[in-house]
C-alpha cells in the first residue's frame, strides 16, 4: 500500500482532532467518569496511571477530565473572539475598501495605529476595562483582532473592486451596495474563512494566555490558562499539571493552523 | 564553437548543409493522464519559414517547448525525437541542453513585456548570450551587442545598450528579443506568436525583420501562431494543428489555394480579412434617428499635481440608429477611454455625448440610470467580466434583479430565452464562467447585456480573445442580434479585417485624435489619411507588398 504524503496525514489528523473536540464541547461527561470541579483530596497530585490518565491535581481533580471540560469552555469563547474581530473588523475593512478616499485614509490609520499596540496588551487593557471573566477575556482577544481583520478585508475588496466583472454589474444597473454585496464579499470570503481559522489558533492562544495571567474564569473553572498557571507551583514535582493543558493548547492550535492552510491555499502551491 | 570562428554566419555548419534543419518524429507529449501531442511529425526546411498553425489548445505551444527543451512541469515526453540539423535533441540531460538553447536554437517567446528582466539593461539582455556561450571579453561582447541591435532596428544603439526594459515600447522590447535570439546565429529560431501582444502596425514591422534576417543569414525560422494570415504571408511551408494531431501539411501557398482537411477549410472560410464584405442588410432610412452623437469630446487625465494628460481630444462622430460605428486605433489611443465616457463610467472634461438625443452629463440620479440602462458594455476578456462565483443563471438573471423586472418565474423565463437567443443550451445555466469556453464566456456576457434589452451595445473588443472560428461564429451572431432586435453597436477594435466584416461607419483614432471618419466602404476603398492607409496595408492575409521599411516602432 501507498504511504499517503506526510501533509495529508497531518490534515487528517487536524481534521480528526477537532472533530474529537467538538464532541468533547457537545458532551464531555461522553469522554469521562470524573468531575472536573469535585477532587478527593487522598488522591492528590498522582501521577499518570490507568485511573487518573493524566494523573490528578493539587485537590485531587482527574487533569484529563478538566482538560475535557475545559475544552467546554475554552472553544466557544475563542469563536467568541474570532467572531467579534471577524464582524467588526471585515465591516471596517470593507467600508474603507469600498468608499475610498477620505474615509479609508482615516479608517486604515486608525487600524495601523491599533495594530502598532500588542495584540496582548491592547487584550489585557480592555479586559481589565470590561472585568474578568470568560466571555469578556474572549471579546478583548476579538477587539484585538479586528485591525488584522480589517486590513484583509480592505486589501480584498480594494483588489477585487478594480475587476471587470464588478464593472460590468455596475454596468448592468447594480447598486453600490448591491455590487459590494453580491460581488465583492463573496468574492473576499476564501481568505477570509482561511485567516478566520488562522486567528481561531491564536484566539486560543491568547485566551488561555489572560487565563494562565488570572483574567479569564476565576477557579475552580477547569480553564486550560488557568490549570497551567495552578500547575506552575507543582512544576517540580508534578509535571503533568501544566503539560497536559499545555499540550492540548499547543494540539488545537497546531490544528486549526494545519486547516486554514488548505482553506487558503488549496492546491498547497505557496508550501 | 570556439570564439574565434564566431562569426554572425559560421563559414561550415557542422551539419550537412542540406536536409531539414528541424526534423520532427512522432512526437507525442502527456500532461500526467492527458496526452495534449499525438504523434506529430515534421520537418522545417533550411533557410525557410515554417508556420505552425493552431487555435488555442492545440498543442503548438507545447511543441515548441519541446523543440527548446523546455517542456513546462508535469508535461512528459511520451515518445518521438526532434533533430536539428543531424543531432538529437531529445531526452538529453538539461545541462547539455543549455549549450544548444541560444546558440543553436533561438527563441522569440510571445509577451515582450513579461520576457525581460525589469532591472537588467538592455545592453545586458543580449549581451548575455556572448557571457554564457562564448568567451569574448567585455568590450569585444558591447561591440557585437551595439552592432546586434542597430541590426534588429533600434535607433541610437548606444543609448538602448544602457537603458532598461520599461523605457521601450511593446514594438522595441521585441526586437530586443528578436537581437538575443539571433545573436549567436542559430540555425533555427523559434518563435512563439510573436506578434500577438503587438499593434498591427507593429506586428507587420517585427515580421519584416524576421523576414529580413532569415533572407539575409540564412536562419530558418519556425513560427508558431494562431494567425492564419500571418502564415499566409510568411511562412513557405504551414502545418496545421488541431488538437495535437496534425490536419494538414504542404506548402504554404497549396493549402490555402486548395485545402484539403475539413478544419483548414473551415478555419480558412472564418478568417475575416477572406471573408468577403457582408452586405449591408437593410440598412435604415437616412432619416433614421441618431442613437448616439458625440461632438468634441475631451477627456484629460491627471498626471501630476497640476498637470494632465489628453486621452481624447475633440472626437465627434454620429450613429444612426441600427448601424454600427466602428473605433479603431492601436493601443494607447484612447479608444477605451471613449467608450467609459459612453457609458457613464467617466466623466468627459469637455463635449456632449447624446443617447437618443439626451445628453448624459446632465442626467442624474434615476433618470441617469434608467438612460444608462438602454447603452450597455460588452468587455474584450470574456472571462474577467463574469464574476468567477456565479451561475450562469445568476450572471444573466442579475441585471432583470436590479431593475426589478418581472416576478422570479418570468425572470426565470426571460433567462433561459436569452439563453437561446445566443445559441447556447439550456444545460449551462448552472455551470460557471471558469466551466467553459471562451466563446460560450462572451455569449453569457451578451445574454447579460441583452437582458435588459438596451437598444445600444458598445461592444469593446469583444472577439479579440477569441479563436479564428469561434471568433467568426460570435461575429455571425452580433449580425443576427442586430438585425432581429433592432440594435445599435458601437464597436470597438484595433483588427481591421474583423471591422470591415460588421462596420457601417468607423472612426480612425490616434493618440486621442481622431484622424479620419466616415462610411467604411470610403475608407476602406480610398482612404484618405497616410495612417488609414498604414493600418490597411497592416492587415496580414493581403498578399504581401513590399517590406515597410525597417523603423522603430
Amino acid at each position: 500500500m501507498k504511504i499517503p504524503p506526510l501533509s495529508q496525514i497531518s490534515l487528517a489528523a487536524s481534521w480528526l482532532l477537532l472533530g474529537l473536540l467538538l464532541a468533547m464541547v457537545a458532551d464531555p461527561a461522553l469522554f469521562t467518569r470524573y468531575s472536573a470541579t469535585a477532587g478527593a483530596a487522598v488522591e492528590h497530585l498522582r501521577a499518570p496511571s490507568g485511573a487518573h490518565w493524566f494523573g490528578t491535581d493539587q485537590l485531587g481533580r482527574d487533569v484529563f477530565a478538566r482538560i475535557i471540560y475545559g475544552a467546554n469552555r475554552t472553544l466557544p469563547a475563542a469563536l467568541i473572539a474570532v467572531a467579534t474581530g471577524l464582524l467588526a473588523g471585515a465591516g471596517i475593512g470593507a467600508l474603507a475598501g469600498a468608499a475610498g478616499g477620505r474615509v479609508d485614509a482615516v479608517l486604515t490609520g486608525l487600524m495601523d495605529v491599533l495594530m502598532s499596540i500588542p495584540e496582548l496588551l491592547m487584550s489585557l487593557t480592555i479586559v481589565i476595562l470590561l472585568g474578568f471573566g470568560t466571555i469578556h477575556a474572549a471579546i478583548a482577544v476579538g477587539i484585538g483582532q479586528i485591525a488584522g481583520f480589517a486590513r484583509i478585508v480592505r486589501g480584498d475588496v480594494t483588489r477585487i473592486s478594480a475587476m471587470t466583472f464588478v464593472e460590468a454589474a455596475r454596468g448592468g444597473g447594480a447598486t453600490f451596495a448591491g455590487v459590494l454585496w453580491r460581488h465583492v464579499l463573496p468574492n473576499c470570503m476564501t481568505s477570509l474563512i482561511g485567516l478566520s481559522v488562522l486567528r481561531y489558533s491564536t484566539a486560543i492562544l491568547s485566551i488561555a494566555t489572560l487565563g494562565f495571567l488570572g483574567y479569564g474564569a476565576p477557579p475552580p473553572a477547569p480553564e486550560w490558562g488557568l490549570m497551567i498557571s495552578e500547575g506552575r507551583d507543582y512544576l517540580a514535582t508534578a509535571w503533568w499539571m501544566t503539560t497536559f493543558p499545555g499540550l492540548a493548547v499547543l494540539l488545537v492550535a497546531l490544528a486549526t493552523t494545519r486547516i486554514s492552510r488548505t482553506i487558503v491555499d488549496p492546491a498547497g502551491k505557496r508550501r | 564553437m570556439s570564439p574565434s570562428n564566431f562569426r554572425l554566419r559560421p563559414d561550415a555548419p557542422a551539419a550537412p548543409a542540406m536536409g531539414p534543419v528541424l526534423d520532427v518524429k512522432d512526437l507525442r507529449i502527456s500532461y500526467s493522464a492527458r496526452t495534449v501531442v499525438h504523434g506529430v511529425s515534421f520537418q522545417a526546411a533550411r533557410g525557410e519559414t515554417t508556420a505552425v498553425i493552431g487555435e488555442s489548445g492545440s498543442g503548438k505551444s507545447t511543441i515548441a517547448r519541446a523543440i527548446i527543451g523546455l517542456l513546462p512541469q508535469g508535461a512528459h515526453l511520451e515518445s518521438g525525437t526532434i533533430t536539428l540539423a543531424g543531432d538529437t535533441l531529445t531526452r538529453r540531460p538539461s545541462h547539455e541542453f543549455d549549450g544548444i538553447r541560444g546558440r543553436r536554437i533561438g527563441f522569440v517567446p510571445q509577451d515582450p513585456s513579461n520576457s525581460l528582466d525589469p532591472v537588467a539593461t538592455i545592453g545586458a539582455h543580449v549581451g548575455e548570450m556572448f557571457r554564457l556561450h562564448t568567451t569574448l571579453s567585455r568590450a569585444e561582447t558591447r561591440e557585437r551587442v551595439l552592432a546586434l541591435l542597430d541590426r534588429v532596428g533600434l535607433s541610437d544603439p548606444v543609448l538602448r545598450f544602457s537603458q532598461y526594459p520599461h523605457e521601450l515600447s511593446g514594438g522595441m522590447r521585441q526586437r530586443v528579443l528578436i537581437a538575443g535570439a539571433i545573436a549567436l546565429n542559430p540555425d533555427l529560431i523559434v518563435a512563439d506568436e510573436p506578434t500577438s501582444a503587438l499593434d498591427v502596425t507593429v506586428q507587420r514591422q517585427i515580421l519584416d525583420l524576421l523576414d529580413g534576417l532569415r533572407a539575409e543569414h540564412g536562419t530558418s525560422i519556425l513560427l508558431i501562431t494562431h494567425d492564419l494570415a500571418i502564415a499566409k504571408d510568411r511562412a513557405r511551408d504551414t502545418i496545421v494543428l488541431r488538437s495535437g494531431r496534425i490536419e494538414e501539411q504542404d506548402d504554404t501557398a497549396k493549402i490555402f489555394a486548395a485545402p484539403r482537411a475539413d478544419y483548414t477549410k473551415r478555419l480558412i472560410a472564418d478568417l475575416p480579412v477572406f471573408a468577403p464584405r457582408p452586405p449591408p442588410a437593410d440598412i435604415p432610412a437616412a432619416d433614421a434617428a441618431d442613437a448616439v452623437v458625440v461632438s468634441n469630446l475631451r477627456v484629460a487625465y491627471p498626471t501630476g499635481r497640476h498637470q494632465t494628460r489628453l486621452a481624447v481630444d475633440s472626437v465627434s462622430f454620429r450613429v444612426r440608429a441600427g448601424t454600427t460605428h466602428a473605433i479603431v486605433g492601436e493601443s494607447g489611443s484612447g479608444k477605451t477611454t471613449i467608450l467609459r465616457c459612453l457609458t457613464g463610467l467617466i466623466m468627459p472634461d469637455a463635449g456632449t455625448i447624446l443617447i437618443e438625443g439626451e445628453d448624459i452629463a446632465h442626467a442624474r440620479g434615476p433618470a441617469r440610470r434608467a438612460m444608462l440602462r438602454h447603452i450597455q458594455l460588452v468587455y474584450q476578456n470574456p472571462w474577467a467580466s463574469l464574476d468567477p462565483r456565479q451561475s450562469v443563471r445568476q450572471i444573466i438573471e442579475e441585471p432583470l434583479r436590479n431593475f426589478a423586472i418581472d416576478s422570479p418565474a418570468g425572470r426565470r423565463a426571460r433567462v433561459e430565452a436569452m439563453l437561446d437567443r445566443v445559441h447556447l443550451p439550456r444545460t449551462l445555466l448552472d455551470r460557471r464562467p471558469a466551466e467553459m469556453s471562451g466563446g460560450q464566456c462572451q455569449r453569457v456576457a451578451l445574454a447579460r447585456a441583452l437582458v435588459i434589452e438596451p437598444r445600444i451595445l458598445v461592444l469593446d473588443e469583444v472577439v479579440s480573445a477569441l479563436d479564428v472560428t469561434v471568433q467568426a461564429r460570435v461575429l455571425d451572431l452580433l449580425a443576427e442580434l442586430r438585425r432581429d432586435l433592432g440594435l445599435t453597436y458601437i464597436f470597438v477594435s484595433h483588427d481591421l479585417a474583423v471591422v470591415r466584416q460588421i462596420a457601417d461607419t468607423l472612426s480612425v483614432i490616434r493618440h486621442g485624435r481622431q484622424v479620419e471618419r466616415g462610411p467604411a466602404d470610403t475608407l476602406f476603398d480610398a482612404p484618405a489619411e497616410p495612417y488609414t492607409k498604414l493600418l490597411l496595408a497592416a492587415i496580414p492575409g493581403q498578399g504581401n507588398a513590399a517590406p515597410v521599411q525597417l523603423q522603430e516602432t
